[in-house]
């Protein structure tokens, strides 16, 4: 990813919940984890298509995974560093917008 | 029992997903469904589910690009690699779909464009024309014509069930003059009501005339195109006054006359009528054009037999209607006015060629599918879809309609706007034929589906495995392709029986002597200014000083109001003392030498004196036969318009409408008698003449409109122009099919001989010669081309009425020679396309049809 691309909404908000694992995880459990902060129920395979593009740009990386207790195996995905700095990015970003914005919380008058 | 999530929302979730994630992200969902499930219930699980599918939907779009980028990419690769491997096979495919698809695209297009787009008018459905129907000749058909003022004024002071309004319209030359120059401008004079019931609508100011002040104030509402040409487009002209033939005229409006109706002109004036034109003699002046509108629910058939009825009613109190009769006709049907049938037909022909082509790529794909039999069933062993095999015929299907739709869209953009000039230029809406890029776009997306369907449709394993099982010979595939086959057959049978008919015809009209001669005389047609020569004496000297120029330049001219295949029509009425009823006739007004210029020899009696100006006609011979039977005419009487003439000569008939109508009766009467604003100039000699003419009508009347001379020949070869066009049509057309038919034949012979290499070869094993084999094939091929012979030759004799009356050729009889060729060439064709496929069935090796069979 080129240092002036930025991620867009919904790909912050799963790399966010990836980052909030600290093993990674799957999708169910990014599904779960978004759920649980923000109480916004995402698509799960919606998640997964996100997942692979950021793989494709080098921000998360995969590896399957069979339980030790046995069942069906699971993609497991972790935050990579190219990922962070995205998130960062970002953040910088809005933060910066935010810093001047004027925006009044009192409703129009 | 374990609680399972909703099946069809799993399959969907499945589907949303792709191949690589599936299985994890079905496996993720159950897991989610089951905590959900414990924690707050299996309906609330469920839901939640739904839910998760509906949320996914929008993934659809993403997982279709995935398909294109990836299989269908690669069923996209292996279409092109059977391009480049097969040429012959993609060529043939792509070549075939061209040629129905330019078919359907041009000819289809021509037909919308010029008849079957609606006019720009509001509900222009409801549109008419109306025309009187004069008395049934002998055959019983009667000849159309316009509507005069009284009877015009009659119908606007009539209650209707099925009309709302009718309207009239009347060509006029207005003279305009500007800066001391005089113009003569193309002018029309249109009823009070006639923009409301089009449903004009101005561009600028007012559509409508000021009833009220008509008298005072002449009004004029100017076309677009004459408004930006002379004004500059611009807005403030309204209100302001135009100088027209010598009367200032308040300009009201400016509209825009598009769509083909009316003929565009530069400026509209209102239509008013002098008491003298709505009298009872002028019941006979059916000059006006009308249009009239229908009421919301009512129909073309009930308004046509009301007018008609209404006409009939007038014949007891009004001779010049007794016998007559009326029709309504749909205006955006009668702009195309003796084209229709040519229309008609090419319309046919398009929809009907493209069929051809579709069943013919149709059997090409069925064939090579035949050559694919071991590959596919190799894919299918290896664990291919049926689905995915499928997938791929119609994705080679659409690459070669993409292909074809591309060539048959680069013909009809080249041949579209060029056949605006091979088009009738009196074809209203002619000049509108053209192909835009949207509807481009459409033909070539409708051009992509119908070559995958195509492909699809050859695409058949099973019946294909099947046949060649049994054999070809009596399989149903086969039987359906001969069937097609001699279907085709038929139908260029047809095409190539009409093409002699009306190229026999043609050739029988062209030798028609037509009583005149129109080699070496040029015409010109001239309105007198009416500024300069507003009265009877001024029009008569104008004229005779324009003869005089010519024959002091040694060229022999002469006058004429009515000259024969012209298009003018002037039937007026004539009787003889003491006769019944008023009979018809061609009335023309001539000028001494007119008989001279044109070849119409004096049979009997004399021309007219110069200065002749007495009540005095010379009648044809057919009016002659007709109401002087066994008598000499000369010096007789007859009636025209309510005056009593003398007979001073009997001249030779002419074709007046043309070498496939009788003479008509015509009369004559001295230039010297009756003097009219507007008259055609004829004059004989060569080429140089042209000139001489225009220099002539420039002198005598400087401001009449351009002088355009013209050949007198034009007036001949725009009367044969329909006629060509319906050979050049017919002749593609038969072109067109014969490939069709051709490629059909080889296509269904190729096929069965595929299907049969396997008994071909134990028959050569068995002793069969190549001779035989190669005649047996023939044999099939000929026979399937007897049998369209048969039925094309079949449904000429059935329709010979019909085809008669479209070509106007009674009982449309084929002559000998032309039977022979048409039976020669279909033979031709025939076997020029079962030659291929019988020698390579001739050439069947048994070892290894054998083997691979």
């Amino acid at each position: 990813m080129g240092s002036r691309e930025y991620l867009g909404e919904f790909e912050q908000v799963v790399l966010l919940a990836l980052a909030r694992l600290d093993e990674g995880g799957h999708g169910a459990a990014i599904h779960a984890e978004i759920l649980a902060a923000s109480g916004r129920d995402v698509s799960i395979p919606a998640v997964y298509v996100t997942l692979k593009r950021m793989e494709g740009k080098g921000l998360v990386a995969s590896r399957v995974e069979t339980p030790a207790e046995g069942g069906r195996a699971r993609k497991v995905y972790t935050l990579l560093p190219d990922g962070h700095a995205a998130l960062l990015r970002s953040r910088e970003l809005f933060d910066r917008l935010w810093a001047g914005a004027r925006i009044r919380t009192g409703g129009a008058s | 029992m374990k609680a399972r999530p909703p099946a069809w929302s799993r399959a969907l979730l499945g589907r949303l997903s792709s191949p690589s994630e599936r299985d994890y992200v079905l496996a993720d969902l159950d897991e989610a469904f089951a905590r959900i499930a414990e924690e707050s219930g299996v309906a609330a699980a469920r839901r939640w589910y739904r839910g998760q599918a509906l949320r996914s939907l929008p993934l659809l779009s993403a997982r279709l690009v995935d398909l294109a980028r990836g299989s269908v990419a690669s069923d996209l690769r292996g279409a092109i690699r059977v391009a480049r491997r097969r040429p012959l096979y993609a060529a043939g495919v792509a070549g075939t779909l061209g040629l129905g698809l330019s078919s359907a695209i041009v000819l289809g297009g021509i037909a919308w464009r010029v008849w079957l787009r609606p006019l720009p008018f509001p509900d222009s459905e409801q549109l008419v024309r109306i025309y009187e129907l004069g008395r049934p000749d002998e055959v019983g058909a009667r000849d159309r014509g316009r509507i005069s003022p009284p009877l015009l004024r009659d119908l606007r002071e009539t209650e209707w069930t099925h009309f709302t309004g009718f309207a009239a319209l009347s060509r006029s030359s207005p003279e305009w003059e500007l800066d001391g120059e005089l113009q003569q401008l193309q002018g029309l004079e249109v009823s009070p009501g006639f923009f409301d019931l089009m449903g004009m609508v101005p561009l600028l100011g007012r559509a409508s005339w000021d009833s009220r002040n008509n008298a005072e104030v002449p009004e004029v509402v100017l076309s677009e195109a004459f408004w930006r040409r002379s004004f500059g487009g611009d807005p403030a002209v309204i209100e302001r006054s135009i100088d027209l033939g010598g009367r200032p005229h308040a300009i009201r409006g400016v509209v825009r006359l598009e769509g083909g109706y009316p003929t565009p002109v530069d400026l509209l004036t209102p239509l008013v009528f002098e008491d003298r034109r709505l009298g009872e003699g002028m019941r006979g002046a059916r000059y006006l054009e009308v249009v009239g509108r229908l009421g919301p629910q009512s129909t073309l058939e009930a308004a046509s037999a009301e007018f008609a009825a209404f006409i009939e009613a007038l014949g007891p109190d009004h001779p010049m209607h007794r016998g007559w009769t009326g029709e309504a006709v749909s205006l955006r049907d009668d702009l195309t006015g003796p084209f229709r049938d040519v229309l008609r037909l090419l319309l046919a022909a398009g929809v009907a060629f493209l069929a051809l082509a579709l069943v013919n790529v149709v059997g090409l794909a069925s064939i090579r599918t035949l050559e694919r039999r071991h590959e596919i069933g190799v894919r299918l062993a290896l664990g291919a879809s049926a689905g995915r095999v499928a997938r791929g015929a119609w994705v080679e299907g659409a690459f070669l309609g993409a292909v074809g739709g591309a060539g048959a869209l680069v013909v009809a953009l080249v041949l579209l706007p060029a056949s605006i000039d091979w088009l009738p230029p009196d074809l209203a809406r002619s000049s509108e034929v053209g192909l835009s890029w949207g509807g481009a776009l459409l033909w070539w997306i409708g051009s992509v589906g119908i070559g995958g369907v195509v492909g699809l449709l050859g695409h058949r394993p099973a019946p294909a495995h099947a046949e060649l099982r049994t054999g070809m010979r009596s399989s149903r595939g086969g039987a359906r392709g001969a069937f097609l086959v001699s279907g085709q057959l038929a139908l260029t049978t047809l095409l190539v029986a009409v093409g002699t008919l009306v190229f026999e015809r043609s050739r029988e009209l062209a030798s028609h002597d037509v009583g005149f001669r129109a080699d070496h005389v040029y015409t010109s047609f001239v309105s007198l200014p009416r500024t300069t020569h507003d009265d009877w004496e001024a029009r008569r000297d104008g004229w005779g000083a324009m003869l005089d120029h010519l024959e002091g330049a040694g060229i022999v001219a002469a006058l004429t109001t009515n000259p024969p295949m012209s298009g003018a029509n002037a039937n007026y009425g004539f009787r003889r003392p003491g006769a019944e009823s008023e009979s018809f006739g061609q009335y023309s007004i001539v000028s001494p030498d007119y008989f001279r210029v044109m070849g119409i020899p004096i049979l009997h009696g004399r021309t007219f004196e110069p200065g002749e100006a007495g009540p005095v006609t010379l009648i044809s011979e057919t009016l002659a036969e007709g109401h002087f039977p066994g008598e000499d005419p000369v010096g007789q009487t007859v009636s025209i318009l309510q005056e009593e003439h003398t007979v001073i000569g009997v001249v030779g008939p002419t074709s007046h409408f043309g070498p496939d109508a009788p003479p008509p009766p015509s009369m004559y009467v001295s230039f010297e008698a009756t003097t009219w604003a507007f008259a055609h100039l004829v004059a004989q000699g060569e080429a140089s003449v042209a000139e001489r003419l225009v220099d002539a009508i420039t002198r005598i009347a400087p401001g009449a409109s351009p002088p355009i001379v013209n050949p007198y020949e034009t007036y001949l070869s725009d009367w044969f122009r329909p006629l060509r066009i319906q050979l050049g049509i017919v002749g593609v057309l038969g072109i067109v099919g014969g490939v069709l038919a051709g490629l059909g034949l080889y296509t269904t012979v190729a096929f069965q001989v595929r299907g049969r290499l396997p008994e071909l070869g134990i028959r050569v094993a068995l002793g069969a010669t190549r001779g035989r084999i190669l005649s047996s094939v023939v044999r099939g091929g000929l026979i399937a081309a007897g049998v369209g012979l048969a039925v094309g030759l079949g449904g000429w004799w059935a329709s010979r009425g019909a085809l008669g009356e479209v070509l106007g050729t009674p009982g449309a009889a084929l002559s000998p020679s032309a039977l022979t060729a048409t039976v020669a060439l279909i033979l031709v064709l025939s076997l020029t396309a079962v030659a291929l496929p019988a020698l390579r069935a001739s050439r069947a090796d048994p070892v290894t049809t054998l083997r691979s069979g």
